[in-house]
């Protein structure tokens, strides 16, 4: 046979195009691969699931968790009913963190930004970790930052900051440096109390949302549970918002914002006056007084021209509160005013006139957590200190900045520049598990692990009473780049620094075999060596002991009016003006650490139902005065930018005030989460607490201006048609100017009309509604006629 | 020339087919060869029984999820240095590589045995019997059927006596499918695992035959 040349040439090309498709068509080798892993695979049988109690430290209340692994992967995520904090509650975030870890934007490459004026480009683990090194040698001035934290993390993070002479700073999106402070000069002890809320029977609470997102709202939650399923006890809540907290209230007060403190004296007032507590709590509270009293102007009739609220209910809760065990306290909006310390320092003050501090339902001392190998900050650096800081990066002065946990260039308001500031940073070291604002803004990205990844301890903060350490623990391998996994942050740090000696799991170990020590059989878990102790905590979730409590020492009352700083809303009293008050909010995407995640992205909020969006709520008569209408595009300018929002008009916001959620709005994300609705912590101005340094993050004014157009408000409200649940009981239907009960009282007529209609005629009920719900319903319906 | 070419592509592509779809090694070539494992297992040693020179382990004490779980899974490392850190020559070099794999070592100078968990890694068998990616094999279901009508066994070993028998332990009813392993010094496939010998099998003892029953 004759082949010429083109012919050996054309045979050879479909010979080479015939071995590819054989090659790929073969049988992939890793299918020819069957494997003995190390350990035994209790997590890949299939059908059958794993239970692994861990915790989850991102939010610092160090909430127990339990994740459900199936076939080595995250099914779902409950709260521990074993762990002292939130005793199975969990946030309403908590089930879709699953989706921080599997997430179509996770990050599988270190990138690295060769020049400041550079772009990010993916690198190898190698290179990688050569620049990291170079960064963080000997000699560099460095700074380390994360979020709150009181972990081995928080330790790790402390001690390789010291060990190159440089800081370790913390930063909270929401300061509460005012909470701490008030608590601080009241109680004399950094730790925040835990609040017996579960067994009260009277609660009062100032600004913060403790039900929905503020502190441990897991652990708050649960106790809340508590208390109305008992004798129901009496809730009060004063919030310029209404927000899930507010809806939750028996009674809830919209002051003019930044005047609470005057109706917190106000009732303290009212109690004085009409002496409805012992004489020696009076006397006890009013010690620090000048001249031994309230000073004047605290009259109810007083005070309610001035901050909206009316005398009658200041009264109202004044004698409910002085009956029966109660507790007062404060936090979130109310804390964060220019004036927020001073407001903060009363309120909780209140306890003292109560007689609440260190009794069972009321305020208890947390005991001063001091452990080896776990670190951090109990209380977070100050919008103050920060500033500072980054005034020195700005100089350049720094030479590497390490950040993990958090996103300071979306976080912080325009005013502050933090990247303008970053550009002066010889290196900035960003860790993180998806890209955001801050690593977008670093030399060097690393792609980090999720908690389910990673060993870790944590002390929650608040503690509920007494000693407890949460453990966390990997439940899952680690993704990420290769056969390496995703680059552990304290490994990272680990290897850099010798003197720590240890692994992660080791140092973590380490604080559990310091508990075993310590726990002198008690606690809960009781062993007869420290590996069974440490086996029990990683079942159980943690270490905790009920005998190590805090004494229930005195409180250090001093004159309040020490703090008072200017408010500075209280100039705006006819709160009709061109001006608002803007107050910030943050619901399931947190200050955006969910916002890439799809899950939290579609939970309707908890008031309003709205999601995937930035809508700006504000009082449904002003709106209607000025002809705002749902969905309206508003944009909202302050001194520190400009930020475009939905209108949604709502009944409960006071006149003058707007809210406005925080989460959503990043420049540079993943899919779920970049170009989607605004970021209203970039046009918070930089005003603070002149007596703490404190974030006044509530304390902005904008004005408001209307583009013209409008879109439709993402809400769940009003989508499914209000249908009867239970068969011939008719839908509520409250008219306008209407009371519930009277609307009840017109339906409950109606149907009673109906009833006597069908006897009358002879009519079965159940004959109706059979078609719809078969027999058995109408079985049911016949039984519970009778 | 073109019917050289047609008939060259459509060789290959056939091959190709044949060797995704059938996923297994062809009957006319003969079941009996095997491959080569990183740790030569002698399932002789393990599972035969005592009168035959082996220990008579249970085919459940390492494949321990196979009553269970849609697979048998292999043991985990953990398991197998379980016994072999102490049991065993510490000359053989089997052993050696399973004990290193498992992170245990053994001094040079002082013959001293260091455990370090943080050096021991998995190990890649080569798998004998697969089924194509379309077929989902539960063997859980399986085995519970066989334990209680042992009369449906096949390939039952000469020196097992379950004529009569109301139920038998699991592991005299893998030799269905698997043979008699206790005998095989390296596993070999015996029987083909194609959808001909599914179906009879369902089809005589009142198996589902429906293709959902298999492939979902």
């Amino acid at each position: 046979m004759k082949i010429n040349r083109r012919e050996f040439l054309s045979l050879s090309g479909k010979s080479a195009a015939g071995a590819v498709i054989f090659a790929a068509c073969s049988i992939p080798e890793k299918e020819l691969v069957v494997q003995s892993p190390v350990d035994m695979p209790e997590d890949l049988v299939r059908g059958i699931d794993s239970w692994y109690a861990t915790s989850w430290g991102e939010g610092a209340s160090g909430d127990g968790v339990l994740v459900r692994i199936l076939e080595g992967r995250i099914k779902k995520l409950k709260g521990n009913p074993d762990h002292p904090v939130n005793r199975g509650g969990a946030r309403t975030n908590l089930d879709r963190a699953i989706q921080l870890h599997y997430n179509p934007d996770r990050l599988h490459n270190p990138k690295l930004r060769r020049s400041k004026d550079g772009i990010l480009s993916n690198t190898t683990i190698n290179e990688m970790d050569k620049f990291i090194k170079e960064a963080t040698s000997k000699g560099k001035k460095i700074v380390v930052v994360s979020n709150p934290t009181r972990s081995t993390e928080g330790w790790i993070s402390q001690k390789f900051a010291e060990s190159r002479g440089g800081r370790y700073l913390t930063f909270d999106t929401l300061d509460q440096t005012n909470l701490h402070e008030a608590l601080y000069e009241l109680f004399d002890t950094n730790e925040i109390p835990h609040f017996d809320i579960a067994h009260a029977d009277n609660v009062l609470s100032f600004g913060a949302d403790w039900i929905e997102n503020w502190i441990s709202p897991a652990q708050y939650g649960h106790a809340f549970g508590e208390l109305r399923s008992g004798n129901r006890g009496f809730f009060a809540h004063v919030e310029p918002r209404f927000s899930l907290t507010s809806a939750s209230s028996d009674l809830w007060l919209s002051p003019y914002p930044g005047t609470e403190s005057e109706i917190a004296l106000s009732i303290a007032n009212v109690i004085i006056d009409e002496k409805l507590v012992p004489e020696a709590q009076i006397n006890e509270f009013l010690n620090k007084f000048p001249e031994g009293k309230i000073q004047f102007g605290y009259n109810p009739e007083d005070v309610e021209k001035r901050t909206g609220v009316s005398q009658e209910k200041i009264k109202e809760i004044a004698h409910k509160i002085s009956k029966g065990k109660s507790i007062v306290f404060a936090g979130g909006s109310t804390s964060a005013y220019t004036n927020g310390k001073f407001n903060t320092y009363v309120i909780f003050a209140l306890n003292v006139l109560l007689g609440s501090i260190g009794k069972t339902g009321g305020v208890i001392l947390n005991p001063e957590i001091d452990k080896e190998n776990i670190g951090g900050s109990t209380k977070p650096n100050s919008f103050k200190d920060w500033q500072e800081e980054i005034a020195q990066w700005r100089a350049g002065y720094v030479d590497t900045v390490i950040i993990k946990g958090v996103d300071l260039v979306y976080s912080m308001p325009n005013s502050l520049d933090i990247k303008g500031a970053l550009k002066n940073v010889e290196t900035v070291i960003s860790f993180g598990s998806m890209m955001n604002e801050t690593l977008n803004s670093s030399d060097i990205v690393v792609p980090d692990t999720t908690f389910f990844e990673e060993w870790g301890s944590e002390i929650p903060n608040p503690l509920p009473g007494y000693l407890t350490v949460s453990l966390q623990q990997p439940v899952v391998v680690k993704e990420g780049p290769g056969a390496t996994g995703a680059v552990s942050y304290v490994d990272t740090l680990l290897n850099l620094e010798p003197s720590i000696s240890g692994s992660n799991k080791s140092l973590v170990k380490k604080v559990f075999d310091n508990e075993y020590k310590e726990s002198n059989k008690s606690g809960s878990v009781i062993a007869d060596d420290k590996n069974s102790f440490m086996n029990g905590v990683q079942q159980r979730g943690g270490y905790w002991n009920k005998s190590f409590s805090s004494e229930q020492k005195k409180v250090r009352l001093k004159n309040p009016y020490e703090f008072v700083s200017e408010n500075s809303f209280s100039e705006t009293e006819s709160n009709y003006g061109e001006e608002f008050h803007l107050i910030p909010f943050s619901n399931v995407l947190m200050d955006g650490k969910l916002s890439n995640v799809p899950l939290a992205q579609q939970a309707p909020d908890g008031i309003t139902t709205v999601a995937w969006q930035t809508w700006v709520e504000i009082n449904i008569h002003q709106a209607e005065e000025m002809g705002i209408k749902e969905g309206d595009i508003i944009y909202l300018k302050s001194d520190s930018g400009e930020i475009k929002c939905l209108a949604y008009p709502h009944p409960g916001v006071q006149p003058g005030t707007l809210c406005v959620p925080t989460g959503q709005g990043t420049e540079k994300g993943g899919r779920y989460s970049e170009d989607r609705g605004s970021n209203v912590l970039k046009i918070l101005s930089g005003k603070t607490d002149e007596n703490t340094g404190a974030f006044a993050w509530a304390s902005t004014k904008v004005s408001l201006k209307r583009a013209g157009g409008s879109e439709k408000l993402p809400k769940f409200e009003g989508e499914v048609t209000a249908f009867p649940v239970e068969p011939g009981v008719p839908v509520l239907v409250v008219k306008p100017g209407q009371t519930a009960h009277e609307a009840e009282e017109e339906n409950h007529h109606k149907y009673q009309e109906s009833i006597n209609f069908r006897e009358s005629h002879g009519i079965s009920h159940s004959d109706d509604h059979a078609d719809d719900h078969g027999n058995n319903m109408k079985e049911n319906k016949e039984k519970n006629s009778h | 020339m073109g019917g050289l070419t047609t008939l060259a592509i459509f060789s290959i592509l056939l091959a190709g087919l044949f060797n995704a779809w059938l996923g297994q090694p062809l009957p006319v070539l003969g079941f009996e060869q095997t491959v080569d494992q990183p740790i030569n297992f002698p399932h002789t040693k393990h599972a035969a029984p005592v009168s035959e020179g082996g220990l008579g382990m249970d085919c459940t004490f390492c494949h321990r999820t196979v009553t269970k779980s849609s697979s048998a899974h292999v043991p985990a490392v953990e398991l197998c240095a379980s016994c072999h850190r102490a049991v065993g020559s510490y000359e053989s070099e089997d052993l050696k590589k399973l004990r290193e794999t498992s992170g245990i070592f053994e001094n040079a100078e002082d013959k001293q045995v260091v455990v370090d968990s943080e050096r021991a890694s998995p190990i890649n068998w080569r798998r004998v019997h697969r089924l194509p990616d379309h077929v989902r094999f539960v063997h859980s279901a399986h085995i519970n059927y066989l334990t209680n009508h042992p009369s449906a066994i096949d390939n039952v070993p000469e020196r097992l006596d379950i004529e009569g028998e109301e139920s038998v332990p699991p592991s005299q009813v893998c030799s269905t499918c698997h043979g008699d392993v206790a005998s095989m010094e390296k596993v070999y496939q015996v029987e083909p695992l194609k959808m001909g010998q599914c179906v009879n099998c369902h089809r005589k003892n009142g198996g589902p035959t429906d293709c959902a029953a298999c492939h979902h």
